[in-house]
């Protein structure tokens, strides 16, 4: 693995009440700079609500988050894409009435879809040169001009990873990439989140699959009930009394 | 009778140009926008004020209409278009209401519920388009070249990212989309073609009154749209022609005058809800594969 020990991005004590209910509570981490790092919990830690607060697709009650050492504050999810930082959703999202070509020509057009794009001719051979890659990798090339409705649950999960890759953000967040996905593209899957590592990339991955996360990840976060339990390597967290008791009940 | 069908060749036309301007942002962006009437109204009224009180003649009117109607749409859109759904449309409606109250008050300029007189014929390079048949074909002419406009808009890059909000304005944002901003520029130029509208409006009917902001006239749009294929191109074209051809089914069989209008609504009607039972798509979906192409 190729990271350094700087951290990209730095998560400072942010927290998020809904009511009474304290989804996310003094939340505290670091994410080194081209590292894939794994965030965990049983269901309810919070772990989306915190990729929601990291990408600021939910406003925080309180805390900092630092992007290479910058505070982000009171800024737009979609401009916080532009500054380097772009994610998945958990229930996959892509625009189902437009095709594969299209979900993906988006991830890639912010320069060019103003309104004068309709008088001014755009080629869009290089983007798509770029896709037709993406998509060979993972055996989609044919589908490219299929509707995304088309495509089955694991196809549509490769299709909006690829997505988040062409933003060419540095910091990809993933939320629970492999599940529902069958054993053949779950390698597919890592196949990606390797390319993301290769390509100088930093991943933050949310996944329910230990396996799968633990043989990717250089890093592993853990919460529970909205809070930090510990940061370590994938081999500590497995063996930490906490975690085991966090994920048992014990 | 030709001079009839002329007349309904001509709305046809001019509602070809007003469905396809709101057919880009209801249709293709998804806006509830219940206040398209006001950018069509506003382009109406500027074409009749500065013909009458200034002498500006027909194609000196668009262009102008135009921006005006995209200002307005732009201040519109600021207040409005953090809203969506059944709010936006809420809000919009309201919008059309003030424009219909301020059309009818403000008397100094728009002569009020009298309505303005003595508009002119459209002339152009000092021909004056005064026969049916001459206004039949500029307008079809006019309808083209805006359809085309459109046309290339909507197969843009920019007309792909208003599909892509309208199918989920979340995942748009996560890929970096300003969408607050693409939305208003949807309507700021939807509002602009609606002036075309509303200016070809004008030098035809010669006479404007406030009536022209009429809900039912909004209603009317949203039907050609439905019942063509909502968001889709030449959903919009199928509509308009065949709302209208229902429409004139009353008055053609001759119908007396005193229930065409009852009659026409049950007509509307009944084209709705077969629409809706067989092509809730739009009817176009029965010629194409891609519905938004």
């Amino acid at each position: 693995m190729s990271k350094t020990s700087e951290p990209i991005l730095k998560v400072k004590n942010i927290s998020k009440s809904f009511g009474g209910v304290h989804a996310v509570h003094n939340l505290s981490f670091d994410v080194k700079k081209n590292s894939i790092t794994g965030l965990i919990g049983p269901n309810g830690a919070g772990k989306t609500t915190a990729f929601n607060l990291i990408t600021h697709f939910l406003p925080r009650d309180k805390g900092e988050i630092y992007y290479v050492g910058e505070n982000l504050k009171n800024i737009r999810p979609y401009r916080l894409v532009r500054k380097g930082i772009a994610r998945t959703f958990q229930q996959v999202r892509l625009f189902h009435n437009l095709t594969v070509r299209e979900n993906l020509l988006l991830a890639c057009s912010h320069r060019y879809d103003g309104w004068w794009s309709a008088f001014k001719p755009v080629d869009e051979e290089h983007q798509l040169n770029e896709i037709t890659s993406y998509l060979q990798k993972v055996r989609l090339e044919h589908y490219l001009d299929e509707k995304a409705s088309d495509l089955s649950y694991g196809q549509s999960k490769l299709v909006e990873i690829i997505r988040t890759m062409l933003t060419d953000a540095d910091v990809v967040l993933l939320d629970e990439p492999a599940s529902g996905v069958n054993p053949t593209m779950l390698k597919q899957v890592e196949v990606l989140i390797r390319d993301l590592q290769k390509m100088g990339k930093t991943v933050l991955v949310i996944e329910h699959n230990m396996p799968f996360l633990m043989g990717i990840s250089d890093e592993v976060v853990v919460m529970e009930n909205g809070k930090f339990l510990m940061q370590d390597t994938p081999k500590k967290v497995q063996k930490d009394k906490r975690v085991l008791e966090a994920y048992l009940g014990g | 009778m030709i001079e009839y069908l002329l007349s309904v060749f001509i709305l046809i036309c001019l509602s070809w140009v007003w469905a396809q301007s709101y057919n880009l942002s209801f249709g293709l962006t998804g806006l509830f926008n219940l206040g398209h009437i006001v950018f069509y109204g506003v382009g109406a009224y500027t074409a009749a004020i500065l013909n009458t009180k200034y002498g500006f003649d027909f194609l000196i009117n668009i262009p102008i209409a135009m921006v005006i109607s995209g200002l307005v749409a732009g201040v519109f859109g600021l207040v409005t278009l953090r809203l969506s759904g059944h709010y936006l449309a809420i809000a919009t409606l309201g919008a059309a209401m003030i424009a219909s109250v301020v059309a009818t008050n403000w008397v100094d300029l728009t002569r009020g519920p009298l309505g303005i007189r003595g508009i002119e014929n459209p002339i152009i390079f000092g021909v004056e388009f005064s026969e049916s048949w001459m206004i039949a074909l500029l307008y079809l002419g006019i309808a083209i070249v805006v359809n085309v406009l459109l046309w290339k808009i909507f197969h843009s890059p920019f007309g792909r990212l208003q599909r892509a909000i309208k199918d989920d304005e979340i995942a748009a944002k996560s890929l970096g989309k300003n969408t607050f901003e693409a939305k208003t520029w949807s309507l700021i130029i939807s509002a602009a073609f609606a002036a075309v509208a509303g200016v070809m409006y004008t030098h035809y009917r010669l006479f404007l009154d406030p009536t022209i902001f009429a809900l039912h006239e909004i209603i009317f749009m949203i039907l050609a749209l439905v019942v063509g294929g909502r968001g889709n191109f030449w959903g919009a074209i199928l509509g308009v022609v065949l709302v209208y051809i229902v429409g004139e089914v009353p008055r053609f069989v001759g119908f007396p005058d005193s229930i065409v209008g009852a009659a026409r609504n049950i007509l509307f009607s009944a084209l709705l809800i077969v629409t809706m039972f067989y092509k809730p798509d739009g009817l176009f979906t029965m010629f194409s594969k891609d519905k938004k192409s």
